[in-house]
């Protein structure tokens, strides 16, 4: 899978890949940075991954549950 | 998809409406409006005589939008640093980890979208993670 492009608007990161063929049951792993810690050390909440399709008006495939980040 | 109608229900007369069921229907993965559904209808069993045509209005399907649960995992890996508060080094990295059920991009291609909380946000003053 292949990272093509990515726009960053408003704390959300778009990114539009592409691949050969579907993809399913395999695990990726997405790093981005720079990125700015949290300034509390607490359990961030809000972060939530979508994948979409490629049709004119792109919908929604999978959401992920909001996720949390770990800064304890 | 073809099926026959051995048996023209008792009653059935002309203009009446006959309804159809479907089943091991698979719900797409996102919302799609099919379009141009076309109903072809025979007189007979050899299908010789010129079929009734029907066009059917658009149908939108709901997509089976699906909750990857317990499948992601973030984390944000700086070296040492990773859990150093408001840490933001040009080293600093977010990791973010997920297995798809299914990604089916159209001709190759798709979009993923992830969304991230402020970093900080005071007043009218905010800023993001990333």
């Amino acid at each position: 899978m292949q990272i093509g492009s990515t726009i960053v608007m408003f704390g959300n990161i778009r990114m539009f890949y592409s691949n050969n063929r579907h993809i399913s049951g395999k695990k990726i792993t997405i790093r981005c940075s720079p990125f700015l810690n949290p300034i509390q050390p607490v359990k961030w909440s809000g972060f939530k991954i979508i994948s979409y399709d490629y049709e004119r008006l792109p919908r929604p495939i999978e959401v992920s549950e909001l996720l949390s980040l770990d800064a304890t | 998809m073809q099926f026959w109608l051995t048996e023209i229900p008792k009653g059935l007369e002309q203009s009446q409406a006959l309804e159809i069921t479907v089943s091991n229907f698979n719900t797409p993965w996102s919302s799609q409006n099919l379009k141009f559904i076309q109903l072809r209808y025979f007189r007979d069993q050899q299908c010789t005589i010129a079929p009734l045509k029907q066009v059917l209005t658009s149908i939108t399907i709901l997509p089976e939008t699906i909750r990857a649960k317990d499948n992601a995992t973030i984390s944000s890996i700086s070296g040492q640093n990773y859990k150093t508060v408001g840490y933001r080094g040009s080293d600093n990295t977010l990791e973010i980890s997920f297995t798809p059920v299914t990604m089916m991009p159209k001709r190759g291609y798709g979009k993923l979208e992830l969304h991230l909380p402020p970093w900080y946000s005071l007043n009218m003053e905010s800023e993001y993670m990333i």
